[in-house]
């Protein structure tokens, strides 16, 4: 007797073994295989942790008074020709202290309480993760130079010449603003910001402990920032090597309104050297 | 130990790799293997060597450990991308490719200077002598602004030489501290730039010196009242004085009223800031100067005596143009300095050579006087600045300054040249209607405009370097800021203290909003 025929359940869907395979991929398609759309994702999720966090208020409220005390109201008082260069110059000094802490919590707070491991065995490569928080402590940075307008709003104010450009068919005052100048020395701090960020995100990479994140980075962008524009005391090739290091010298050249390429494949090719180092890093648990 | 000695491994194994990326960079851009390009070689591969000291068993591990696979490899590619990353710094440096963002072409070589290079017939060699490590700002914006001057003329030859190590030729081209730049062209003696005078006029006025066959020589009148070419005051014009020697012309006083003759050697003579008229033998010299193909420039102000006014017009005379004498007042609030009616400014010129670059570009005449005629048969006369046709001119002098029944309407020219060839020579006038139009504070770093640039050309242009006259000297925008006590405090508490405070109430919002949202499980 053969059995009647019985109703076979259906089979289960097939699990997923590829990484496009997953529901959440096929919506992005092209775009979420490519890892941007998980790369902006991470970085929206850094961009929002920073903005809940009491440390990017504190250090967005310190930044506006620390520029101004240190590099704008000298300049006004003295009555010295102002631009924005003072403000720039004086922020990119800064941004070698303030940008370790911006990185301090990425990845070791995410090693510290164990969730890193989930990132990691989570459908993202390890270089999606570098990107993505890196492109986050870097949007809240472009986000705090909002204050920037402020100096160039006083300047623009109280400049004794004024000219009259057409916008949209309404006259808008623009002083005497050099706008090339001024752009050229914000795309400066852009690229400064760029490097010294992915730096203190490598070191947030090599340990658990924010505080030792945040004091190796600070080591690293100061000499970066301070101590290797002072190489006139090395002998002969060190001194030319340690000057071309010295990252402050490569903002200078954007500060004066020039855009010169040894100085933006500097900044590009330090920042990209430290999330490949990062990205290397995370991956050495792998095979550790 | 054993974790040491691979962790110094490790970095001998990526400081070589990345020395002979660096190595071979030099290599690409210089196509030569110099000395110290070969140490990185050498220390490169030192330091591979090194490594595979320290760590005699990795190598055999690779072939048998997973882990020792893995990370061997890691460490290999992230050394070769970082000596790939360090060898495009090593490229890019090397180039001196820039684009200039400044408004007013700060790091661009203005059109005069790319006249002089492009006219150029052999090399000039421009030495820079910088001890390694030494005023690298400098040198770098040296580099920058001498690879421009490569890019316009391949007669530019530069060099980088530390004077120690060469001493004996920094000692023959007359160097005596670090940070010099000589620039040699043909057998001439080397001109010797210190630091301060780098910049680009410095430079094209060192080649224009070299290059000239002779230095044209301004016969200035002086010792009677006359603008001073060592007065340094606000109304002095030792700035002038500087921005013309710096543009290649030499200067030499003279006296109006001991003169019969003008020296056979002058190239210009310059008569600015008449105040005492001229004895009749002065004005029968300048006046056969000039029909024998002289050249002047002659800056008369207003509201001067009447027997001033008539030995200047008197030596205008024959060229059928004049100095009017009045005060002229610009009415259109546009076309002013620093909300002074008395001060117009002009941005619109008659065609010339001297005013070819500034259309758009600002120069002012304080407190000028207007000039009228239309020249002489053969005498082409050329207005250069003019005022509005708001403006008006007080012909006599007083205290109110509004506009009144006796007044003339304009538009006033207050610059003209005057031109008349005949006999295979060519005499050339400028005229200008205040003599404050290059006094220091006209000029800068004291005042923004362009009256340098107005004053250079119309000197080039006397001189017969109709070529050369462009835009010479560049000056930065920036100024600063005029502000009451009041405002001060204002900007204070603004960055100080209220902006630091919104900050922290927006941090102190947010927190207690996802407090107050926060619903324990």
């Amino acid at each position: 007797m053969v059995p009647a025929a019985v109703p076979q359940p259906p089979a289960p869907p097939a699990l997923p073994e590829r990484e496009s395979d997953l529901p959440a991929s096929r919506g992005g398609g092209l775009l979420w295989e490519s890892g941007i759309s998980k790369v902006a994702a991470l970085a929206w999720r850094e961009v929002t942790s920073y903005f809940v966090s009491p440390i990017g208020y504190v250090i967005a409220a310190l930044m506006v008074p620390l520029v101004s005390v240190f590099a704008f109201l000298p300049a006004v008082l003295s009555g010295v020709p102002i631009a924005m260069d003072r403000v720039y110059g004086g922020l990119a000094y800064l941004l070698a202290f303030m940008a370790p802490f911006f990185t301090m919590r990425l990845v070791a707070e995410e090693r510290r309480t164990g969730t890193l491991e989930l990132l990691l065995t989570s459908p993202v490569r390890d270089w999606e993760v570098v990107l993505g928080k890196w492109l986050g402590a870097f949007l809240f940075f472009l986000a705090i130079t909002a204050f920037l307008f402020l100096f160039a709003a006083v300047i623009v104010y109280y400049e004794p010449t004024h000219q009259v450009v057409s916008v949209g068919g309404l006259p808008l005052s623009i002083g005497n603003l050099d706008l090339g100048a001024t752009l050229a020395g914000y795309l400066g701090l852009l690229f400064e910001a760029a490097a010294l960020l992915a730096i203190g995100l490598l070191c947030s990479s090599l340990t658990q402990n924010q505080i030792v994140a945040a004091f190796v980075g600070l080591v690293v962008t100061l000499t970066l920032v301070f101590l290797l524009g002072l190489g006139t005391f090395l002998p002969s090739p060190l001194a030319d090597i340690s000057q071309y290091l010295g990252a402050y010298d490569h903002f200078a050249s954007f500060n004066q309104g020039r855009l010169v390429a040894g100085d933006l494949v500097y900044f590009l090719t330090v920042t990209v050297g430290a999330l490949f180092l990062s990205v290397r890093v995370l991956e050495s648990r792998r095979w550790r | 130990m054993r974790h040491l000695d691979r962790t110094v491994a490790v970095a001998c194994l990526v400081a070589g790799v990345v020395l002979l990326f660096t190595a071979a960079g030099f290599v690409v851009v210089e196509r030569d293997l110099s000395s110290s390009v070969s140490y990185l070689l050498i220390a490169g591969v030192a330091l591979l060597i090194c490594y595979g000291l320290l760590a005699p068993k990795a190598v055999v591990q690779v072939a048998r450990s997973r882990q020792a696979r893995f990370g061997t490899l890691s460490v290999l590619v992230s050394a070769v991308v970082l000596g790939i990353l360090a060898m495009a710094n090593v490229v890019a440096s090397q180039s001196g490719l820039s684009v200039d963002l400044t408004r007013a072409r700060l790091y661009t070589l203005s059109p005069k200077s790319l006249a002089v290079v492009q006219q150029l017939g052999s090399d000039v060699t421009i030495t820079g002598f910088f001890r390694p490590g030494s005023n690298t700002a400098e040198r770098r914006d040296d580099a920058t602004l001498l690879a421009e001057y490569q890019k316009a003329s391949p007669h530019i030859k530069v060099r980088w030489l530390d004077p120690d190590t060469n001493q004996p030729l920094a000692n023959r081209l007359g160097v005596t501290i670090d940070g010099s730049l000589t620039v040699q062209y043909k057998t001439k003696p080397a001109i010797v730039l210190p630091l301060g005078s780098q910049t680009e006029s410095n430079i094209t006025g060192a080649i224009l010196k070299l290059e000239a066959a002779r230095t044209p020589l301004i016969c200035w009148a002086g010792g009677e009242g006359q603008r001073d070419l060592r007065d340094s005051g606000v109304t002095g014009y030792s700035q002038a004085s500087s921005d013309l020697t710096t543009d290649n012309f030499t200067t030499r006083e003279f006296v109006l009223a001991e003169t019969t003759s003008i020296a056979a050697d002058c190239d210009i003579v310059a008569v600015v800031g008449l105040q005492r008229a001229m004895p009749d033998a002065a004005v029968r010299a300048i006046q056969a100067y000039v029909d024998g193909g002289g050249r002047l420039i002659f800056a008369f102000d207003p509201w001067q005596d009447r027997n001033v006014q008539a030995s200047a017009n008197g030596l205008l005379q024959p060229y059928q143009v004049r100095f009017d004498g009045g005060l002229v007042i610009e009415t259109d609030p546009n076309l002013v300095a620093n909300n002074d009616a008395t001060a117009p400014a002009v941005s619109q010129y008659g065609g010339s050579p001297i005013t070819s670059d500034l259309n758009n570009r600002f120069t002012f005449y304080p407190q000028p006087t207007s000039i009228s005629g239309q020249g002489a048969t053969a005498v082409l006369v050329k207005p250069l600045a003019q005022t509005s046709t708001g403006a008006y001119e007080i012909v006599q002098p007083r205290d109110k300054l509004d506009r009144q029944g006796g007044d003339r309407g304009g538009p006033f020219t207050m610059m003209a040249t005057a031109e008349k060839a005949s006999g295979g020579k060519t005499m050339r006038m400028v005229l200008v209607g205040t003599s404050a139009f290059a006094e220091n504070r006209s000029l800068p770093p004291d005042a923004p405009g362009y009256n340098l640039q107005l004053l250079l050309g119309s000197f080039d242009w006397l001189a017969g370097n109709d070529a050369l006259i462009k835009l010479p000297a560049k000056q930065q925008v920036a100024e600063p800021l005029f502000l009451t006590t009041f405002d001060v405090v204002v900007i204070s508490a603004v960055t100080l203290l209220a902006v630091p405070l919104v900050v922290i109430g927006i941090g102190v919002l947010v927190w207690m909003r996802r407090r107050v949202s926060y619903v324990p499980a």
